[in-house]
């Protein structure tokens, strides 16, 4: 690849330039520790990433999709030395930003769980918008789990926070292990029925510490309002008994290795603000739920912030420093501890800040390693020596495949030029606008939901566990919709490279749209060979066609590398 | 990083080298036919005492009788009347202590052979290990009723990789997209492969193997399963036979696996739903068995009429087994500490019924069996040696839990 | 003067030593017959509190119901009827017969007590002599689990409640013909969960009230709601009235006093109750609640006294029951 080395040489500049004085910020202690542990275990590192690898890789990180090939010629053009510390605060600047982190955070939170009764859920749309807003604030993560744990569904801002309860039916005993796993990084559910002989470390009464913040509560629906709230009650105690030991326990609500919070006295027949009956839903003085949103999503309590850096870091690097991320216990310790707890220290002191810690491992020489392995090794991957080749998420699979074929920016212009036509004096604010943006990703979400289907694992399963099966395959190769992507239509990638002349400028447009790259010089003359015995644009589209589809088939494109 | 190589560690390492996982030339025993497997999931956990394992008359008996069978001295569940005809054929294990009370720590636990997370399950294990050159269709499939039931899936290939994944069938229907688009010209069709085909190789050159290959797998796959998709046409059996086998999904699934048994898939699952009693435990494993029962009993009859027993091993599981104690609203809660397995086909003894439980049910009595034994049984059964390694890479891993091991007494 | 169903007063109270789930008072109201999770019988002589077991089924007891002329018959999970004599001072088997192959949840006795019907978890349903145990006819079969049946005073009709999933079902037949004459859905005591695909709650139990007008089904108002009785119009299949308690739970028994009211026995796991209501007031004139479910109810011939069942254990597993017998005051 001839322009890599000069890109190569260049980034080590670049990174130089944008780091300053060693030592300062969070990524390079990321870099300081993680070049220790490689060094002791003899791992050599792979290079720096090209430009076009990281430009592709930063994309699909926080914006959830490609570049489109005019970014990417233009970031390949630019010369500027802070130009890849730019495009990470550009990046993190956008509408896409919070669009994409809101489906992220939907994915991590939900898990793609669904209610008993679907219809009852708690629409896509508004929880996502609930989410969008949070990450274009920046709301810091403890502020943002208080609300989602704090919710009953009545809030008339927020009734969106209220979905991590519906989609498990408000069932205590889910929803005490998805708090430990989701917020803590711990699964007690073993701990359900006994002292877990596996983990010394998970005990039956952690597990019933948590339960007993959310054993009075219960799913209400209201079918006037059409609505789903959660009711409580103010009475309910929780003991427990060990399929093992039958030894038998009490507990009031208890966060893992804190203090019982005691219940206050209440005068009797004093309880509620409202009383649960068959047709309302209860609502007491004391809300024992009300205290697990107060006490647990704070830095102090054990694994909260760890469990934030845990995730933020697979986000970005494909795995957790402990792996998998809810199984924190000492017989899964983190790969690399110091790494770890300097995530956490760093949260810690700036308040679960979400954005700033992305942009810190963003610029991490971790993750901007490439994914082209060291020579005569291949490093394992709890090592983060190498950049991992990861399969596209279904939303980053969905949107890229939009992006490369021209759709999703087709799209956008035609929203646009409406725009200009409509309300002239408002464009640039509203391309600003996540709103705004939101909107028209969601029109053209629901064109798409085909697309997205087929890559959509079952309820349950978070993103972590996406692997290409051969349902996928099949998909790709058969399916109409994806055929649709691929064919000639105003305003698409296709045509626009249907009416290049010059051969080799069709090359460079069609490998940087789908591969955010230039062309090696046989893939270059493989396309001038396909299109130069072509007369006409329909010629040429029609010849174009089994390129580009296999293009979009192939690993280059299916992973995040 | 520590400087001995944890567990974890090793699985992590694995997990980076997916996909061109190669078994240890001794891990397979010289065979002219190739073993093949079935496993009939119980999902939800089956009571064994409504089953495999009677107590009639006792304090957690339940309201149903034990029935005698074509074995002497074994008495089963009376709702199991045809089973009881072929218990001769059978081996059941009553001594399963499992201890893991849980869907979806049990539904990976019992088919990985081990708690430890990442490890491919049976089928996908068995799919690596039984692996042939020139195979193209997938090496294991799973069939299974719609439904959100999230942890019928669980696991799977773990570190082996997409390739070994088990391709599902819901609903028994196939694969969706297994048709051609129209108005595509086959030589298009071509270029595309060599575009993609040409692509990947460069990729490959300076890339991570295991993905990439992983991925290409899936699409030589798709093309096999395209070729052969008459395999998923139940019209092709005679109404008669869709009669014997049931209507119902179970019965439907069942016909199914057999059909791709017979083409060649080294390993298929189906999935029956629904044992999960909580409330109504006997009205429920009345109309659970009543499927399970005769629909079996067929398909083992099939097998055996083709010759395809001799070299299929079948085995009969669930996550786990159900509470003795009965609860309030009529039903058996999950447990682990005591339940039953049964097996037939290739490799197992005849006849044969292993290990006990108490007089009440609540405990194993004698000849303990853990699922790490009962992984190594099935292995075993299937001419595979437990006691081997992966070999991914140069990087060895046990294919079954070394500190467990098959249970003699019921191989062949 | 008639009975003030908010008075009432406990008795005593009988431990057995396995959960009950039923019983009935015999004809002439000298002993109550109670079964449950084992295959005998608890018989109790009412003025003395004697209690003894009575063998016969080798399975679980499932229902009970007297007839008019000294029989009480008692059914069992594997599809055993059997017929005892209660008009001396044991009642003794009369006759034992295999009248379903699997397990029967419906029983149900004609007003002139000379015939009864049952119905099984496969939807069979039968006709039978009183007397002597005999066949008379089998009627068109459900093709849902019986969860319920009752015999019209009228002697033209029966009517039978079904586990059908989301809508389960009441049907109104012609008894000589079998012809349907009224379907009645009641999804509002379905309990149905996509995820298991399983209906979870069903019509648990079925009444009429004494003049016939009025189907009582028992059930549970949807998977997590609660007690409550659904009250039909036998002729026109009109919706009449829900009781609903505020407990959650199942209500498996209703009742009917001569004096106009409904008993109803529920439970929930370990806890239970038994309210009493007007057939024409949505709120209850009663209830009591009882420490484990209350599985069953019956009214003495006399009207003047009832039992109940229960199961009780710990938490959620009952291990052991209790019968108890009130009285109303006055």
């Amino acid at each position: 690849m001839s322009p890599r080395i000069p890109h190569h040489l260049l980034t080590l500049l670049c990174l130089a330039a944008s780091l300053g004085a060693r030592g300062e910020g969070l990524h390079n202690q990321i870099d300081v520790l993680l070049a220790k542990d490689w060094a002791a275990a003899k791992v050599r590192p792979a290079a720096m990433s090209s430009d076009p690898e990281f430009l592709r890789r930063l994309h699909l990180d926080l914006n959830g999709v490609i570049p489109t090939a005019a970014e990417t010629r233009a970031f390949l053009e630019d010369t500027h030395p802070d130009k890849r510390v730019r495009l990470i605060d550009q990046l993190l600047g956008r509408p896409e930003y919070s669009l994409h982190m809101a489906r992220v955070f939907d994915v991590m939170l939900i898990e793609r769980r669904l209610p008993a009764v679907k219809s009852y859920d708690v629409a896509v749309a508004a929880w996502r918008t609930y989410l969008a807003e949070a990450f274009a604030a920046n709301k810091p993560w403890n502020a943002l789990v208080r609300e989602v744990l704090a919710s009953d569904g009545s809030d008339e801002l927020q009734p969106a926070a209220v979905k991590f309860y519906v989609s498990r039916d408000a069932d205590p005993h889910q929803l005490t292990r998805d708090v430990g796993r989701v917020f803590l990084g711990a699964d007690l559910q073993c701990a359900q029925c006994h002292d877990d002989p596996r983990f010394s470390d998970y005990k039956q009464a952690d597990y019933f510490g948590i339960y007993a913040f959310l054993s009075r509560m219960s799913f209400h629906r209201d079918a006037k309002l059409n609505r789903s709230f959660i009711s409580e009650k103010a009475v309910g105690d929780v003991s427990f008994t060990s399929v093992f030991t039958t030894e038998q326990g009490k507990t009031n609500p208890r966060l893992p290795g804190g203090e019982m919070i005691a219940d206050p006295m209440l005068e009797k027949g004093k309880e509620y603000v409202s009383a649960p009956t068959s047709t309302a839903r209860g609502v007491p003085v004391y809300s024992r739920r009300k205290q697990l949103a107060e006490q647990m999503p704070r830095t102090e309590t054990p694994g909260f912030a760890r469990n934030l850096g845990n995730r933020l870091w697979a986000m970005m690097l494909g795995r957790g420093l402990v792996h998998p991320l809810d199984l924190h216990h000492a017989k899964n310790p983190p790969s690399h501890p110091a790494v770890l707890s300097a995530l956490e220290q760093w949260l810690v002191e700036h308040r679960c800040d979400i954005k700033g810690c992305l942009r810190e491992i963003a610029l991490s020489r971790c993750y901007q390693l490439s994914s082209e392995l060291p020579a005569g090794s291949e490093p394992m991957a709890d090592a983060f020596a190498v950049a991992p080749l990861r399969g596209l998420t279904p939303e980053q699979m969905r949107w890229s495949l939009l992006r490369a074929s021209g759709r999703l920016d087709a799209s956008f212009m035609r929203a646009e030029e409406q725009l200009k036509k409509t309300k002239p004096a408002e464009v640039e604010a509203k391309l600003k606008d996540w709103h705004w943006v939101k909107e028209n990703y969601e029109a053209l979400e629901k064109a798409t939901t085909t697309l997205i289907a087929a890559f959509t694992p079952l309820p349950g399963t978070d993103d972590s566990k996406i692997d290409p099966v051969v349902d996928h395959a099949l998909f790709l190769l058969n399916n109409p919709k994806l055929m649709d992507l691929i064919k000639a239509a105003p305003g698409t990638a296709f045509d626009r490279w249907s009416a290049f002349t010059n051969p080799a400028a069709m090359a460079e447009d069609v490998y940087l749209s789908i591969f955010n790259r230039l062309p090696l010089a046989d893939e270059a003359a493989e396309v001038v060979k396909i299109v130069s015995a072509t007369k006409t644009a329909k010629d040429r589209a029609e010849a174009l066609q089994p390129l580009v589809w296999g293009l979009l088939l192939s690993a280059e494109f299916r992973f995040n590398h | 990083m520590q400087t001995s190589l944890t567990r974890r560690q090793a699985i992590a390492r694995l997990a980076g080298a997916a996909g061109t996982a190669a078994f240890a030339p001794s891990a397979i025993a010289t065979s002219a036919r190739r073993k093949q497997l079935l496993v009939l999931f119980l999902s939800g956990g089956a009571s064994q005492l409504e089953t495999w394992d009677p107590k009639p008359g006792t304090k957690f008996g339940g309201p149903f009788r034990a029935i005698n069978t074509s074995l002497d001295g074994v008495r089963i569940g009376e709702l199991l009347p045809h089973t009881a005809k072929i218990m001769h054929r059978l081996a059941v294990v009553r001594s399963v202590n499992s201890n893991l009370p849980d869907h979806e720590k049990g539904h990976y636990a019992i088919q990985a052979g081990r708690l430890a997370p990442g490890y491919p399950v049976l089928g996908s294990a068995v799919a690596n290990l039984l692996e042939q050159p020139g195979d193209v269709l997938p090496g294991y499939i799973t069939l299974r009723r719609a439904g959100p039931k999230a942890y019928t899936d669980t696991g799977d290939a773990g570190f082996l990789g997409a390739k070994y994944e088990g391709v599902r069938v819901i609903d028994g229907l196939p694969p969706e997209n297994l048709m051609v688009p129209a108005g595509i010209n086959a030589a298009a069709l071509q270029s595309r492969d060599a575009v993609r085909r040409a692509a990947d190789q460069r990729f490959l050159r300076s890339h991570a193997k295991a993905p990439i290959n992983g991925y290409s797998t899936t699409f030589d796959q798709a093309r096999a399963l395209m070729q052969r998709r008459e395999i998923f046409d139940l019209q092709a059996e005679s109404p008669k036979d869709i009669e014997r086998y049931g209507r119902h999904d179970f019965g439907k699934n069942c016909m199914l696996a057999r059909r791709l048994l017979e083409a060649g898939v080294p390993c298929v699952r189906v999935v029956h739903f629904d044992w999960d009693a909580h409330q109504d435990n006997f009205y429920w494993h009345q109309m659970r068995c009543a499927e399970f029962d005769r629909t079996f009993v067929t398909l083992l009859d099939d097998l055996e009429q083709r010759g395809m027993l001799e070299h299929t091993l079948v085995v009969v599981t669930g996550e786990m087994g159900r509470t003795p104690q009965i609860n309030n609203l009529g039903g058996r809660d999950h447990w682990g500490r005591a339940w039953s397995v049964a097996m037939a086909g290739c490799g197992i003894k005849q006849g044969i019924v292993h290990g006990a439980t108490n007089d009440l049910g609540t405990e194993v009595k004698e000849h303990e069996v853990g699922i790490g034994d009962l992984f190594h049984t099935y292995l075993t059964a299937l001419g595979i040696d437990s006691s081997a390694d992966y070999d991914l890479n140069g990087q060895t891993n046990p294919i079954a839990d070394p500190a467990a091991k098959p249970i003699k007494a019921v191989l062949a | 003067m008639p009975i003030n169903p908010a008075k009432t007063q406990l008795i005593i109270e009988h431990k057995n030593e396995v959960p009950l789930m039923s019983c009935v008072f015999s004809p002439n109201g000298k002993h109550l017959l109670a079964g449950g999770r084992d295959a005998s019988i608890a018989c109790i002589d009412v003025a003395s509190g004697k209690k003894i077991a009575l063998a016969g089924h080798d399975s679980w007891i499932s229902e009970m119901a007297r007839t008019a002329n000294d029989l009480v018959l008692t059914c069992d999970y594997v599809g055993h009827v059997i017929a005892w004599d209660c008009s001396g001072d044991v009642p003794k088997l009369r006759w034992n017969i295999e009248a379903h192959p699997c397990t029967i949840r419906a029983l149900a006795v004609s007003a002139d007590g000379k015939s009864f019907a049952t119905g099984d978890r496969d939807g069979a349903l039968r006709l039978w002599h009183c007397t002597d145990g005999k066949l008379l006819r089998e009627l068109p079969r459900s093709e849902h689990p019986l969860y319920g049946i009752a015999l019209h005073p009228d002697g033209k009709r029966i009517i039978t409640a079904d586990r059908q999933p989301k809508k389960p079902t009441i049907k109104v037949c012609d008894l000589t013909s079998g012809s349907e004459l009224l379907k009645i859905e009641v999804p509002e005591l379905s309990g149905y969960r996509n995820v298991e695909d399983i209906e979870w709650g069903g019509i648990r139990g079925l009444t009429l009230t004494p003049d016939g007008a009025l189907i009582i089904a028992c059930g549970r108002g949807g998977y997590d709601g609660p007690a409550s009785l659904l009250l039909y119009d036998t002729s026109s299949g009109k919706f009449q009235r829900k009781l609903a308690s505020t407990m959650k739970g199942f209500s498996y028994t209703a009742r009917c006093h001569r004096d106009g009211f409904i008993m109803a026995a529920s439970g929930e796991i370990a806890k239970g109750e038994f309210r009493a209501w007007h057939r024409d007031e949505d709120k209850s004139l009663a209830e009591t609640a009882t420490n484990g479910p209350c599985t069953c109810l019956d009214i003495h011939p006399d009207h003047k006294r009832f039992a109940i069942t229960q199961a009780i254990g710990k938490s959620s597993y009952p291990e052991t029951g209790v019968v108890a017998f009130y009285e109303w005051e006055g």
